[in-house]
């Protein structure tokens, strides 16, 4: 009788077991959103200092090429290449912006548009 | 007297030429050959006996898969499983061009900036697509804050266009900047090391010094060549949320 008893217990045990895993293997596979923002490696902030100078110089790159480009399209050189030198330089910093407050690396703001429509 | 920048030039190991462009076999291209071979190769030949309980090699090879699968999972999430074949293929070129490069009297592939910003426009148009074909012209609504004067918005708008164009060339510019820098800086120190050597006298002795250098860059150097190739891996990851959790 005790004999059976321990068995069931067993039993039992090994279900629970195998439920307790199951959901620990749900929670490592399904991605929550508490995992998405904490970076991986701990190396990472090695990696965003040197992004955040990146991001400025080429902003201020793009801005002139893009610049540069269309005054020579239009022959109105320097006009169009100083003043998106300044824009490009405004979107660098938009983007180190968006970078150190968790936006991440997303242009636009949809999750601010969302927020606003709940 | 090597100069340390002469690592960089391009050789064409083979000349060839199609319709008057110079499509010659350099040492460029060669290196990233061996790259995808070397990468593959040692895929292939780590999955080969495939048991249940893996070697060493089968390890490298599991731990490589499920290091991708977990930033793509992490930053993406299940959206981003049909587009696991190109980020875990982009990370392993990356990868294995930035270690072969550390290879004395090779080629560093990434070193060049028409490489990584090819890899980067790439993704960059890619990214976009995926993001007008998902969600249509309400993808360009995204350039407009929400919130802001209404005067103000058509320099907003310009700024945010812009701000989008900077991306691919600030991922470009991130990973070559990092291997023309270390590549050069031990090319200096090695060549110090020579001149030293060179002089005579007590500076003989002092040569030691930039030889330790060296080893510690060259530790450094493994250190950037992971990490480079990693936050290449990452920013592709995260353009790709983007694109695809535009609500």
């Amino acid at each position: 009788m005790s004999d059976s008893e321990q068995k069931d217990r067993d039993k039992t045990d090994k279900t629970k077991s195998l439920s307790e895993r199951i959901a620990q293997f749900e929670a490592k596979t399904t991605p929550n959103s508490q995992k998405r923002k904490s970076s991986q490696l701990p190396a990472a902030g090695v990696a965003l200092a040197g992004r955040v100078a990146t991001e400025l110089v080429a902003g201020i790159a793009v801005g002139a090429f893009l610049g540069w480009l269309i005054d020579k399209w239009l022959g109105t050189t320097p006009a169009f290449m100083l003043v998106l030198f300044f824009l490009g330089a405004a979107g660098g910093v938009m983007n180190i912006w968006r970078l150190l407050t968790g936006r991440g690396m997303g242009a636009g703001y949809f999750g601010d548009h969302r927020e606003n429509k709940d | 007297m090597h100069s340390p920048v002469e690592q960089f030039t391009i050789k064409a190991l083979y000349a060839l030429s199609l319709f008057g462009y110079d499509i010659s076999f350099t040492n460029s291209s060669l290196f990233m050959v061996l790259a995808v071979l070397v990468s593959s190769g040692l895929l292939l030949i780590a999955m080969r006996p495939a048991s249940i309980i893996p070697g060493r090699l089968q390890c490298f090879a599991e731990m490589m898969y499920e290091f991708v699968a977990n930033i793509l999972d992490s930053n993406v999430g299940k959206e981003g499983k049909p587009y696991f074949p190109f980020i875990f293929t982009l990370f392993l070129f990356i990868l294995f061009s930035n270690l072969l490069g550390l290879i004395p009297y090779s080629y560093t592939v990434t070193s060049q900036i028409i490489v990584t910003f090819a890899m980067a426009f790439t993704i960059f148009i890619g990214v976009t697509l995926i993001g007008i074909f998902k969600h249509g012209l309400h993808f360009f609504s995204f350039f407009v804050p929400p919130g802001a004067s209404k005067p103000l918005i058509p320099l907003l708008v310009l700024i945010e266009v812009i701000s989008y164009l900077i991306r691919p060339v600030s991922l470009s510019v991130r990973l070559f900047a990092n291997m023309l820098a270390g590549h050069t800086m031990l090319k200096v120190f090695a060549g110090l090391a020579v001149m030293m050597s060179g002089a005579g006298g007590v500076m003989v002795a002092g040569s030691a010094l930039p030889l330790i250098a060296i080893i510690g860059l060259t530790g450094l150097e493994l250190l950037v060549a992971l990490l480079q190739a990693y936050v290449f891996t990452i920013l592709t990851c995260m353009y790709l949320n983007d694109a695809l959790h535009l609500h």
